[in-house]
C-alpha cells in the first residue's frame, strides 16, 4: 500500500512540477516580451520574440527542476522566479504604458 | 539510488519515455507521411493525377470569376489558388463569412473541365491533422496533448544525452548481429545521437508554430493596454471568441484583418492585371493565391499572397488591391522577429521545392519512428527478463500496447489507404459520408490491432508477444502489396505506367509500398522462424 502512495505522490508531484514550470515560463515571457519593446522593437516583434523564447524558458526549466531532488528547493526556486518576473513585469509595465497609449 | 544528475535525468528518460513513446510515434509517423501528403493525396484522388504542361496560361478574369460568378454571386470571399507542381489543379473555394472554404471546385488547368471531387480527406485532410492535433479540434484540446508530448520530447533528447555514459564511442558503435538487447540500444543509441539536431529542430519548431495556443497569453502585457473590450467572435476553433488585443496584436503580426463590405454593389477590375502588377515586385509567377473578399461589393478588395517555393520560410505577406478600380491600397510585410517566425516555421512546414530535402526529412521522420520504437523494446526487454510475477502484468500490457503503436499504426495506414481504393463513389454507409468511413476504417485495423496484440501477449506461452509481432508485420505487407494492386487495377496506373507518364508522385507511393512491404515480410519471417526455433528448443 505505501507504494502506491508514493506513486501516487511522485505522479502528483511531477505533475505540479510541470505546472510550476509553465505558469513561471508565462510570467517570464511577459517579462520578455515588455523588456523587448524597451530595447527599441516593435509590439509585434516583442511579442513573437517572447513566445518563441517560451519554449526554451520552459524546456531549460523542466530539465533543471526534474534534475533537482530536493523539493522545498523546487518550490522556493520557481516560487522565486515567479515573483521575480511578475514584479519586473509590473514595473516594466509601469514604465511602457505612457508609450504605449500616448502612441495610440 | 543516489541522486545525481545522471540518475534523476536516467528516471526522467525511462518514465517520461514510457508515458510519451507511444504518442511521439504517432506524431512522427503521421509527420514523416505529411512530408509527402500532396503525392498521397495524388495517390488517393486519381482524378487529380495531372501532368502540368505549363502552356496553358489561365486568364483569372476571363475564365475563373466568370464560374464563380455563376456559382456564388453573393458569397462573402472567392478563394482561387493556382497549380503548382505538387498540386496540378486550380482550386476555386466559395463560401460564408463564417466558412469561407465552404464550398469547392477543382479544375483541371488546361482544359478548365471540373475534377470530379475525390470523396476522400486523403493524406492532408487525415494523416496531417493526426500529425498536429491527433484529429481533436474541439478548444485546441489534440493541440495541447501534441505540445506536452513535444515538450517531453525535448526533455527526452536531453536527459538521454545526459545519461549517456559513452556517447562518443556509441555514436560509432552498431552491434547488430549481437544479442536482440544489445543491437537494439545500439540502433536506439545511434539514430538518437545522430539525428539529435534534426529531432530538435522539428520539435521546437512544431511547438513555436503553434505558439499561440500554448501561450494565449502572451501578447497581453502590450496589447490588453491599449485594446481593452469584448469578446469579438467566436466559432469552432475558438469556442471563447478572439478579444479585441488578439485581434490586434494578429493584425500586426500576421496581416490577419478583415474589411467590412459596403454592402452596395460594385464593379469587378481586372484581376490579371493586379496579379501583373504583384509580379513586378515578386517575380515572374509568384502569385499563387487570390483571393475576393465580399465580390461585387463597392467596398470589394483582392488579395493576392505569393508562393513558398523558392524559399524556406512559409510567405505570409500579401497586397491588397481595391477591386473596384484595381488600385493597390495595402501591403502587408512580415516584421523582422515575425520574418525569423516564418523561416523556422517553413523548416516545419517543408514547402519549399527541393526534392532531396524533402527525401531526407521523410527517411529522418522515420529514423525518429525507429529511435521511439527502439527505446520501448530496450525498456520492455530490460523489464520482461528481471520483472517479478506481479509486474509481469505490466509488462505484458506495454507489449500490447507497443505492438498496437507500430504495426498497428502502419496497418491502419495501410487500412486508411485501402477503403480509399475500394468503397464505392459517393458510397454512404449507415449514414457516414464516405471521406469519413475511409477515417472509421483507420480507426477500426487500429483497434483490431490492438486486441490482437492484447489477445496474444496475455496469453501464459513464453514469448508469446513475438507470434503478435510477425502476424501483424506478415498482414502489413500483405496490406502494402494489396494497395499497390488495388491501385493498379482501379486506375490502370501500374509501375511503368507511373514511371513513364510521368507521375513521379503515385510511382513514390507505389514504390515505398513495395518497399514497406519487403522490410515488413522480412522481418515477419526472420521473427516466425525466432518462434519455431525457441518452440524446438523449448
Amino acid at each position: 500500500m505505501s507504494a502506491r502512495i508514493q506513486t501516487f505522490k511522485t505522479i502528483l508531484s511531477s505533475l505540479a512540477l510541470c505546472v510550476a514550470c509553465y505558469w513561471t515560463t508565462e510570467q517570464w515571457i511577459a517579462l520578455t516580451s515588455c523588456l523587448a519593446y524597451l530595447a527599441g522593437l516593435s509590439r509585434a516583434n516583442a511579442v513573437m520574440l517572447a513566445a518563441m523564447l517560451g519554449f526554451v524558458y520552459l524546456w531549460l526549466l523542466l530539465l533543471w527542476a526534474f534534475a533537482e531532488h530536493r523539493v522545498r528547493r523546487q518550490c522556493m526556486t520557481l516560487a522565486g522566479l515567479w515573483l521575480l518576473a511578475t514584479g519586473l513585469t509590473w514595473a516594466a509595465t509601469l514604465m511602457i504604458t505612457p508609450a504605449l497609449t500616448g502612441s495610440r | 539510488m543516489k541522486n545525481t544528475l545522471r540518475s534523476r535525468m536516467s528516471l526522467l528518460h525511462t518514465w517520461a519515455g514510457v508515458l510519451f513513446s507511444a504518442l511521439l510515434f504517432v506524431i512522427f509517423w503521421a509527420g514523416s507521411l505529411s512530408v509527402f501528403d500532396k503525392e498521397m493525396d495524388r495517390w488517393m484522388m486519381p482524378a487529380t493525377r495531372l501532368s502540368l504542361t505549363g502552356d496553358a496560361k489561365v486568364s483569372i478574369d476571363k475564365q475563373l470569376v466568370p464560374i464563380l460568378q455563376s456559382k456564388a454571386p453573393h458569397a462573402a470571399a472567392w478563394t482561387i489558388i493556382l497549380p503548382s507542381e505538387r498540386v496540378p489543379y486550380i482550386a476555386l473555394n466559395y463560401g460564408s463569412e463564417e466558412a469561407r472554404k465552404g464550398q469547392r471546385i477543382w479544375l483541371n488547368p488546361d482544359t478548365l473541365q471540373e475534377i470530379t471531387p475525390a470523396d476522400s480527406k486523403g493524406a492532408s485532410g487525415f494523416i496531417y491533422p493526426l500529425h498536429h492535433n491527433l484529429t481533436l479540434r474541439f478548444n485546441h484540446i489534440g493541440t495541447w496533448i501534441v505540445g506536452i508530448a513535444s515538450t517531453g520530447m525535448l526533455c527526452l533528447l536531453i536527459s538521454g544525452i545526459i545519461i549517456h555514459r559513452k556517447i562518443f564511442t556509441d555514436f560509432f558503435t552498431l552491434r547488430l548481429f549481437r544479442s536482440f538487447g544489445r543491437s537494439n540500444l545500439d540502433i536506439h543509441n545511434l539514430t538518437g545521437v545522430a539525428l539529435t539536431p534534426f529531432y530538435i529542430l522539428i520539435t521546437l519548431s512544431g511547438l513555436i508554430i503553434a505558439f499561440s495556443t500554448y501561450f494565449p497569453n502572451a501578447h497581453l502585457p502590450l496589447y490588453a493596454i491599449t485594446s481593452p473590450g469584448h469578446v469579438l467572435k467566436k466559432d469552432h476553433a475558438r469556442p471563447h471568441g478572439v478579444l479585441p488585443a488578439e485581434r490586434q496584436f494578429l493584425k500586426e503580426a500576421l496581416g490577419r484583418e478583415r474589411h467590412k463590405p459596403a454592402k452596395s454593389s460594385g464593379q469587378l477590375a481586372s484581376i490579371d492585371q493586379m496579379i501583373a502588377d504583384a509580379e513586378q515586385a515578386w517575380g515572374p509567377g509568384a502569385v499563387y493565391f487570390v483571393r475576393i473578399n465580399h465580390p461585387n461589393d463597392a467596398k470589394s478588395n483582392v488579395m493576392l499572397r505569393r508562393h513558398s517555393h523558392a524559399t524556406v520560410s512559409k510567405h505570409i505577406d500579401y497586397k491588397r488591391y481595391r477591386a473596384t478600380d484595381g488600385n493597390p491600397f495595402n501591403t502587408f510585410e512580415a516584421p523582422a522577429v515575425v520574418k525569423a517566425w516564418n523561416f523556422i516555421a517553413g523548416m516545419h512546414y517543408l514547402q519549399f521545392k527541393h526534392w532531396t530535402l524533402r527525401w531526407l526529412y521523410f527517411l529522418a521522420g522515420l529514423t525518429g519512428c525507429a529511435m521511439i520504437a527502439t527505446g520501448l523494446f530496450f525498456w520492455l526487454n530490460a523489464r520482461r527478463s528481471k520483472a517479478a510475477r506481479s509486474e509481469q502484468k505490466h509488462v505484458v500490457w506495454m507489449d500490447a500496447i507497443t505492438i498496437a503503436t507500430v504495426s498497428g499504426l502502419m496497418a491502419a495506414t495501410l487500412g486508411f489507404m485501402l477503403a480509399n481504393q475500394w468503397l464505392p463513389a459517393q458510397a454512404r454507409i449507415m449514414g457516414i459520408a464516405r471521406d469519413q468511413c475511409e477515417v472509421y476504417v483507420f480507426y477500426l485495423v487500429w483497434m483490431t490491432s490492438l486486441l490482437h496484440a492484447i489477445s496474444l501477449t496475455t496469453q501464459r506461452q513464453d514469448k508469446a508477444y513475438l507470434h503478435a509481432w510477425w502476424q501483424q508485420l506478415a498482414v502489413i505487407s500483405g496490406l502494402c502489396i494489396a494497395a499497390v494492386l488495388s491501385n493498379w487495377s482501379n486506375t490502370g496506373h501500374h509501375l511503368y505506367v507511373t514511371l513513364t507518364r510521368p507521375l513521379p508522385a503515385v510511382a513514390g507511393v507505389d514504390m515505398v509500398l513495395m518497399v514497406g512491404a519487403w522490410m515488413a515480410w522480412h522481418a515477419s519471417r526472420r521473427l516466425r522462424a525466432h518462434c519455431r526455433l525457441h518452440r524446438q528448443q523449448g
